[in-house]
């Protein structure tokens, strides 16, 4: 992680990678944009595709840190390949270790085969400790009991784990292959409550067909890296003897 | 097992062995070729925009969904055009020029969202039925009974 300027300790900081859905990136990307956030640090690797992000001309990585108003986000324009999935998610936490993180939270999406016929996505949470579970549970997110979660959240969250941090999983019902706005939407009306932000959503339901179409690019390589991830298997019945 | 035997039993093994690694090669690049897209996913020459999707098998259907944002529902047409070949045609609420993608280096317009798409397993192509919901177009195949004597 290189720092273009010195950054706060004690931040909470708020993870969107590419998964399914896009729901964090849209999320984090909105998140971004609505608190006016500046970059601050990035990601540079060679595990990364060789790709140059531009914004006015100007080159940037694709794995951007933006934060200026004591909150700090994480969040990737392109598709993390699978590959770089576990070092990613570690120079992640390692990061925020070393920022003395206050909280990190992770903004996802759960598929649901069934989500055309859900209105508003409902939003699940899991947590890296014990106290993160009565924060799920004190803002009405319902925790995810059981089941399997496959990809940087999934690391990110266990890493977290082992290093006693405290970091949250926030993730709404969505679709598998295409980009859900009302998804981002749900999980980022959760995550506003968490922080105690006043943030309309609704621009992000409004704006929702014009992402979908432009985030359909982005969609197609992500659902190849999850295609290697065997991220299908977050389907799976969990087995219990 | 004679000692003089052994060599050529190492070999035989070595000989499987890069065999199996060259196998591994090649399912490898059949699955790169099979998920890089290898064309752009919009074409401002025929002004169509190419849809995200996705194909599912059960025992008794094939079910194939597509998120088209942006498009006028009563232009959907949804056509066979092989026994294995479906084609998605919907004309989009208003033109779009790549500019409005953030694509600055083309000129253009996009009107249309359109694709073909390929059956996995044989189908009852004449008794598909369409719907379109919360924008995901989703069509639904009946499979071929296959008679076993």
């Amino acid at each position: 992680m290189v720092e273009r300027e010195k950054i706060e300790p004690g931040q909470i900081i708020v993870v969107g990678l590419p998964d399914v859905g896009l729901v964090g990136v849209i999320a984090a990307q909105y998140l971004v944009e609505k608190l006016g956030l500046r970059e601050i640090a990035y990601v540079r690797s060679d595990l990364l595709p060789p790709i140059a992000v531009l914004h006015g001309g100007l080159p940037h990585s694709p794995i951007r840190v933006f934060g200026g108003k004591g909150i700090l986000v994480i969040v990737s324009e392109t598709a993390v390949p699978a590959s770089a999935v576990a070092p990613l998610s570690r120079a992640i936490v390692e990061w925020c270790r070393s920022k003395n993180a206050k909280l990190i939270i992770s903004l996802s999406g759960i598929p649901v085969p069934n989500r055309t016929d859900i209105e508003k996505p409902s939003v699940f949470g899991a947590a890296s400790l014990p106290e993160g579970l009565d924060l799920l549970k004190k803002h009405d997110i319902k925790v995810l009991e059981s089941g399997i979660m496959v990809g940087p959240y999934a690391l990110i969250l266990r890493y977290c784990a082992e290093h006693g941090l405290p970091a949250l999983v926030l993730s709404a019902q969505c679709f598998f292959a295409y980009p859900d706005p009302e998804a981002a939407a749900s999980v980022l009306a959760k995550l506003a409550g968490i922080l105690g932000l006043e943030l309309n959503v609704e621009e992000l339901v409004h704006k929702g067909e014009e992402i979908r179409l432009r985030a359909r690019d982005i969609m197609r390589r992500t659902q190849r890296e999850m295609a290697r991830m065997k991220k299908t298997q977050e389907y799976d019945i969990p087995l219990y003897v | 097992m004679s000692a003089r035997e052994r060599p050529r039993r190492r070999d035989l093994l070595e000989l499987l062995l890069e065999y199996m690694e060259e196998l591994q090669r090649a399912s490898e690049e059949v699955f790169e070729t099979l998920l890089e897209p290898s064309r752009p996913s919009w074409d401002v020459r025929d002004g169509c925009i190419e849809p995200l999707t996705h194909i599912s098998v059960s025992p008794d259907e094939v079910i194939v969904t597509m998120d088209l944002p942006f498009v006028k529902p009563e232009t959907i047409r949804v056509k066979p055009v092989e026994e294995d070949l479906i084609e998605v045609v919907a004309e989009m609420r208003k033109a779009l020029k790549p500019r409005d993608l953030g694509v600055v280096h083309v000129e253009g317009e996009l009107r249309q969202l359109r694709c073909r798409t390929r059956l996995p397993v044989p189908v009852e192509i004449r008794a598909m039925k369409f719907e379109f919901r919360k924008g995901i177009l989703e069509v639904r195949l009946p499979r071929k009974k296959v008679q076993i004597s």
